[in-house]
């Protein structure tokens, strides 16, 4: 048997430390319960969440970690035998629960599907009990005198912990996968007025986002806030800011809010000191809300991202069938200069044994040179044919905005560069009118720029960025430019960028930047290289379209 | 024996015609069609030489005319000529028995060697065919009596007891060996041997 390398990180211990604690202070449960054990265990949304995510082999760390977390605030344990007693079992049965949804039932960790919510949720049913069972058991006997408010306890702290799982488990689960490495490039940032010229609708975004906000407040506001009613009255009220946000965002706005509004209303019930009864009636309606939103978020989040992929899948096959359709006139073209080509090197090496004795093939030397002349003009025909499609006679002018096509064409790329880290920066003059030129041949010009940048920014130390700029030249010209923060383009390769053929990648053509420089010019346009440090490319397009 | 001739067909008039010209002056005799369907029309039997086949034409392409030419019986070897790198089309031409398949625009020296080999096989191919028919004929022309010694002898049996089991005397035994050696043109017994297995008389 092969030894077993387990793979422990100080940063996942470290997180998990930190994130105890944060939920320790935030949930404070001796507002519910008074209890002797709390701090010393180990939370058991996070905990499944930690295991599920980073591996079953951290759970004795992780008791670990909560002991030395928990220390400094609260002490050692009086009793530190039954402390670790009560710990160890419940993290046994969290082990096991979670190696129940990992290798039996196989969820995928980051919650992909309704099903994985499902099977979470029946889990959570599971460890909440397992929770509520460690607490209550483990406490002094003369907490509960009699069975039946032992009995209440115990369910009372059954769905309390139930709740902290399913807010606790999905919301660290679903942002695992967050890049917190690009924090700077999140729309929130808008709001603070630092402009980052950036994402399309980066401003509405993150205004939705504070409205959002202040919708939950607002709410909460009025289901707290009125003395005179009862404070549940109007909790349903709560339902509409979530599904907002849920509709949106997705799972990860669901669980989010969630956790938000959960933190808000056990502030303003720790606040307003209520009682034990509205407690367990505020939990009731929480466990319903969480529920819902997080089914609600998942559905949403499942249909995006089939919609995705349904997007992408076009996307890809359209690159395809362009790049078909392009292979298969080269193949024509290639047959037919091949037909000419082949003659006249035939005729030419016949007329070389012709030449050996002249006098007797005079007459035939001079029929077969006049044979060469006619096949090379049927090939110079060739090429006449192929420049007068790509100029005026293959055009199909339509009128567009240069916005729609670069986002067009951003969503073909946008799988790839998230792929490579590499962020898009758009810069685009919003006053600009629409164009008339061939949309496809435009779309491909775009198409060839911005995955020219990404290949420069493969293997690059920094993080990639590339920048699409449009403005407007002149009176009739609009010129449109893609920059990236790629090495740049070394003087060699510069003098020849737009020759057929040269190319500096390993598996390039290098007809790019040769059909894109001649598809622009058909539209009487230009196409240069405006900077090679960094690398920035630019075209201009007239306004009215190519000139007949 | 017929001439060996390179059969051209090609529905590039230019291509078709310049093919010949070279040939002709590289010493072969050509012939040549515009179209598959007029050369399966003229293709007789007794065509020697080899093909020299466009791949890809209107109407027949070349593959279709190499599989007519071989369910008539042909053997001339084909050379492909083709414009388009078409692995798949040339697998499948080389599994029939094309002998070559050149890519356009080719060295004139790949042609010409790919035309000499072609031409060479033949050659050969018909040079075997057509000593075993002779001696199928010889043998054919033997009469029965003659026709059983030959079996005898070439089972390596000695006179004795070839006319101990045809039930004849050694002497006319001797008579009949004698003539059928010299209607077989055979000087020994041992080229005889040779021929029977040629012939495939013998295994």
């Amino acid at each position: 048997m092969p030894p077993i390398k387990l793979n422990i990180s100080w940063r996942v211990l470290l997180a998990f430390g930190v994130a105890s604690l944060l939920l320790d202070a935030l949930s404070n449960p001796q507002t519910v319960l008074p209890l002797a054990l709390a701090p010393w265990t180990p939370p058991p949304g996070l905990t499944l969440a930690f295991l599920l995510l980073y591996g079953l082999h951290y759970a004795p760390l992780l008791i670990g970690v909560t002991f030395l977390a928990s220390m400094p605030i609260y002490g050692a344990p009086q009793d530190w035998l039954p402390a670790l007693w009560a710990a160890g079992l419940l993290m046994l049965g969290l082990w096991g629960l979670a190696a129940l949804l990992l290798k039996i039932w196989r969820i995928d960790p980051h919650l992909g599907s309704q099903r994985d919510m499902s099977l979470l949720l029946l889990v959570a049913v599971a460890a909440a009990w397992l929770d509520a069972s460690v607490h209550v058991f483990s406490r002094s006997p003369e907490a509960a005198p009699d069975a039946w408010a032992w009995m209440a306890d115990l369910v009372n702290f059954w769905v309390g912990a139930l709740i902290r799982i399913l807010i606790i488990a999905p919301l660290v689960l679903v942002h695992a996968r967050v890049e917190w490495r690009a924090w700077r490039g999140w729309p929130i940032w808008d709001l603070l007025g630092e402009h980052n010229g950036g994402q399309t609708g980066g401003w509405n975004a993150s205004r939705e986002i504070l409205l959002q906000g202040i919708a939950i407040a607002i709410t909460l506001w009025i289901i707290f806030g009125f003395r005179y009613t009862d404070e549940f009255k109007f909790f349903y009220l709560l339902f509409l800011p979530m599904i907002w946000i849920a509709m949106r965002h997705g799972i990860q706005g669901a669980t989010i809010a969630l956790a938000a509004s959960h933190v808000g209303i056990n502030m303003i019930l720790g606040w307003q000191g209520s009682h034990a009864i509205t407690v367990v009636e505020f939990q009731m309606l929480m466990l319903g809300l969480a529920v819902t939103m997080l089914f609600l978020g998942m559905t949403v989040s499942a249909r995006r991202a089939a919609e995705e992929r349904l997007h992408q899948r076009e996307a890809e096959l359209n690159q395809a069938m362009r790049l078909a359709a392009a292979g298969e006139m080269a193949q024509a073209i290639a047959h037919e200069l091949n037909q000419p080509l082949s003659a006249v090197a035939n005729y030419a090496r016949a007329s070389r044994s012709m030449l050996a004795d002249p006098a007797r093939h005079g007459a035939l030397l001079a029929d077969t040179l006049e044979k060469i002349d006619r096949e090379a003009n049927r090939a110079g025909q060739v090429m006449r044919r192929l420049r007068e499609f790509f100029r005026g006679g293959g055009l199909r002018s339509e009128s567009f905005t240069l916005a729609g096509l670069i986002n067009e064409s951003l969503s073909y790329v946008k799988r790839r560069a998230e792929r490579q880290n590499i962020v898009f920066k758009l810069a685009l003059d919003e006053n600009l009118p629409s164009i008339n030129a061939d949309r496809v041949q435009m779309g491909t010009v775009l198409h060839n720029l911005l995955t020219n940048a990404i290949e420069a920014l493969a293997g690059g130390a920094e993080p990639g960025e590339i920048e699409i700029s449009t403005q407007r030249a002149e009176d009739d010209l609009i010129q449109v430019c893609v920059t990236d923060n790629g090495s740049g383009i070394s003087g060699e390769m510069e003098g020849r960028l737009f020759e057929s053929f040269a190319t500096s990648k390993a598996d390039g053509m290098g007809l790019g930047l040769a059909i894109s420089r001649t598809l622009v010019q058909a539209h009487g346009g230009e196409l240069w290289l405006a900077g090679s440090q960094p690398t920035r490319f630019c075209f201009t397009l007239p306004i009215s379209g190519p000139k007949p | 024996m017929t001439e060996p001739i390179v059969t051209i067909v090609d529905d590039d008039e230019a291509v078709r015609d310049s093919l010949a010209l070279l040939l002709n002056f590289r010493g072969y005799r050509t012939r040549h069609f515009p179209s598959a369907e007029t050369c399966l029309e003229a293709w007789r039997a007794d065509w020697r030489g080899c093909l020299l086949l466009d791949l890809r034409m209107g109407g027949m392409d070349g593959l279709a005319l190499q599989q007519a030419l071989l369910q008539r019986g042909s053997t001339l070897p084909i050379v492909f000529l083709t414009g388009h790198g078409d692995l798949a089309h040339a697998r499948a031409a080389l599994k029939s028995g094309a002998i070559d398949f050149l890519e356009k625009p080719y060295e004139e020296a790949d042609l010409l060697k790919a035309v000499a080999e072609a031409i060479e096989r033949d050659t050969r191919e018909y040079a075997t065919h057509s000593h075993v028919a002779e001696i199928a004929t010889r043998i054919e022309r033997l009469s029965e009596r003659e026709h059983q010694v030959m079996q005898l002898v070439v089972a390596g049996k000695p006179n004795r007891e070839i006319a101990e089991e045809l039930g004849i005397s050694p002497r006319t035994v001797e008579v009949f060996k004698a003539r059928m050696m010299e209607k077989m043109h055979a000087r020994s017994v041992p080229e005889l041997v040779r021929m029977a297995m040629e012939a495939d008389v013998i295994k």
